[in-house]
């Protein structure tokens, strides 16, 4: 993605939309519970980033979109007085019951079951996992959006994994390792 | 480097966490363990389904108008950067002007075929579109200044309401157990019930209802579920930041301007600001700057007669009852309440408004007051947009509450108010207002 926004802030806006305004409303809609209020959040975002010196290389854009989106729906749960969002979210979200664990399940199933496992994770946990795998923020983007450190991080993520996968298992699908660029 | 299983540079390694440098030195340390090789692919194999399972859940999209707002505003800085655009794109903006001006001439048709609101007419729809400030003949009523006091003969009156009995804004007591009603606020004689108190955390959430229940749903809400002071802090105004003091961090102001649907009322807006974040703040968390904060104004039965706050309906009941909010740095509340001059009033201070709160981890109860100017208000159509702005979309709460307090309020005469205060609106929120309002007039208000 183009760096600098140049003398085209119009086409950099659209740009910058296009990749990020779904994940971004995902997100805020995860932290607020409201999608009417997530869309003013996002929307919020975009309209500081114009206000902004828009001088960004794009792993810290996308850094900053998402600091300043999580920041803001903090700032709008501490209004209501939930001091703790992330935790309530997960109060509000966790299943009635944890799912057993099974050696196969699959599909749609395997979906709705991970998701409710995730859930159930503690919320710092949840949320560095999502932001890992669901908008694919590196470790140490992860660590700029939350005011964690890069080991904390890498450490909730570790646990987070290591406590699914005893409820699931392991896909059959392996990946490969790689380096971070 | 000896590595087992529940390492988590085993996790950042199999993540495509580490730099080069790192990742050889954990490859080497592997080396042909066969637990660890598994463990690897493991971590990568489960990496991937989380990929494609979360990534698949749905994503919403920005309204058409946040789009809107967005794209305006990226196209303002780009017309400030370059000075000049594309012949394309004049060419483009010309289309869209035209197609506006279409859309708004369909919509102004239809109308023109709706019946009337009522015989009189709406009294708000007068309210004339002021582009440029015009001197009133009274002059301007500008926003009387802050004033810290120490603590000494601080009025406390609230702190003896917390507890089980349910508090009301206007500071009465309703019985323990008593059920909630959502009658509106009445008009209070200054003389017997002098004091109202409000706290500062108020949300928008109202707003957000109303706005879903008339785009979505083609609906009104329900009355109870109009907060009029929710809608009306939903949106942000052109205040002047007050100075940046750590120790003094809420300012307050106020003015008045003639009541648009009560002849005979004044208007008294009630403004408090925090103090204004970092510059670098929507990078940074929310920073807290005052807590257990609450505003308490006391009207002068000498130039008011009654008063009556606007919003704040119903009781304040529960544990929270009379705790005060958290503010952040950089947020505004804004307060209405309608007034009935005193006979013979003289210029005398109208009310005097006292805030309280702590600062944070400061256990001592801060203190500030002002002393609001009285005298001759000036005409609502002379009033700031921001002024005007708030009091029609609290006009439109009215309405929506079928408030008996409405007065000549009509969604028709609100609509042309809020066109004539639009000001500055970078977010579009007061256009999506406007919207908010075109849609409501087609559906059957309680007016």
């Amino acid at each position: 993605m183009t760096a600098v926004p140049g003398d085209n802030v119009a086409a950099w806006l659209q740009e910058v939309m296009d990749k990020h305004e779904g994940p971004l409303l995902r997100y805020a809609e995860r932290i607020l519970g409201d999608a009417d209020r997530a869309r003013d959040v996002v929307q919020e975002t975009f309209m500081r980033l114009l206000e902004s010196d828009r001088s960004f290389d794009s792993g810290h854009l996308v850094s900053w979109l998402y600091t300043v989106c999580r920041n803001r729906c903090l700032d709008i749960c501490r209004k209501e007085r939930r001091m703790n969002p992330l935790n309530e979210y997960t109060e509000r979200t966790r299943p009635s019951c944890e799912p057993a664990p099974e050696a196969v399940v699959s599909g749609r199933e395997q979906a709705v079951r991970v998701t409710d496992a995730l859930t159930a994770l503690p919320a710092n946990q949840q949320e560095v996992l999502r932001l890992r795998f669901q908008n694919s923020l590196s470790y140490k983007q992860i660590a700029g959006v939350t005011g964690l450190s890069v080991t904390n991080v890498g450490f909730l993520i570790h646990t987070g994994m290591q406590r699914l996968r005893k409820r699931f298992g392991v896909p059959r699908q392996p990946g490969r390792p790689g380096e971070r660029q | 480097m000896k590595l087992t299983r529940d390492n988590p540079i085993l996790t950042a390694y199999a993540l495509g966490e580490l730099d080069p440098a790192e990742a050889a030195e954990v490859r080497t340390a592997i080396g042909s363990d066969e637990s660890l090789l598994a463990e690897v692919e493991a971590i990568c194999a489960q990496a991937g389904e989380l990929e494609a399972q979360l990534t698949a859940e749905p994503m919403g999209r920005l309204s058409n108008l946040q789009r809107a707002a967005l794209v305006q505003r990226a196209e303002e800085i780009d017309r400030a950067t370059i000075g000049s655009y594309s012949p394309d794109r004049q060419r483009w903006l010309g289309v869209a002007a035209a197609a506006v001006l279409l859309l708004l001439a369909g919509v102004m048709g239809i109308w023109a075929l709706l019946p009337s609101s009522g015989p009189t007419g709406p009294v708000v729809a007068s309210v004339v579109p002021a582009p440029a400030p015009t001197p009133s003949p009274l002059g301007p009523t500008p926003m009387s200044t802050p004033t810290q006091v120490d603590d000494r003969g601080f009025f406390d009156p609230w702190h003896a309401s917390v507890g089980s009995a349910t508090l009301r804004p206007d500071g009465t007591q309703a019985e323990p157990g008593q059920s909630e009603s959502f009658n509106d606020n009445p008009f209070c004689p200054a003389a017997e019930l002098p004091g109202s108190t409000f706290g500062l955390n108020v949300d928008d959430a109202s707003y957000r209802h109303i706005h879903h229940l008339i785009f979505e749903e083609s609906r009104l809400p329900e009355p109870s579920s109009v907060r009029i002071e929710e809608m009306i802090n939903h949106f942000s105004y052109n205040y002047t930041p007050p100075a940046t003091d750590q120790t003094k961090p809420l300012t307050v102001r106020t003015d008045l301007a003639q009541c648009p649907w009560a002849k005979d009322r004044v208007l008294l807006r009630v403004v408090v600001q925090a103090r204004p974040g970092q510059a670098d703040q929507w990078a940074a968390p929310p920073e807290i700057i005052a807590k257990d904060a609450r505003v308490r104004v006391v009207f002068n039965p000498a130039a008011v007669a009654k008063w009556r706050l606007i919003g704040f309906d119903g009781p304040l009941s529960g544990p929270d009852a009379g705790l005060g909010g958290l503010i952040a740095a950089g947020r505004s509340l804004t307060v209405l309440y309608e007034l009935a001059p005193a006979d013979n009033a003289k210029s005398a201070s109208a009310c005097t408004v006292r805030a309280e709160y702590r600062l944070p981890g400061e256990a001592r109860l801060r203190k500030l007051a002002l002393r609001a100017p009285g005298g001759a208000a000036r005409r609502f159509e002379d009033a700031s947009e921001d002024f005007r702005f708030a009091a029609t979309v609290a006009g439109f709460g009215m309405i929506l509450r079928n408030s008996p307090y409405k007065g000549t309020c009509t969604a028709a005469g609100m609509l042309d108010a809020a066109e004539a205060s639009l000001g500055d609106d970078p977010m579009g929120r007061r256009s999506e207002f406007v919207g908010v309002l075109r849609e409501a007039c087609m559906l059957p208000l309680a007016e």
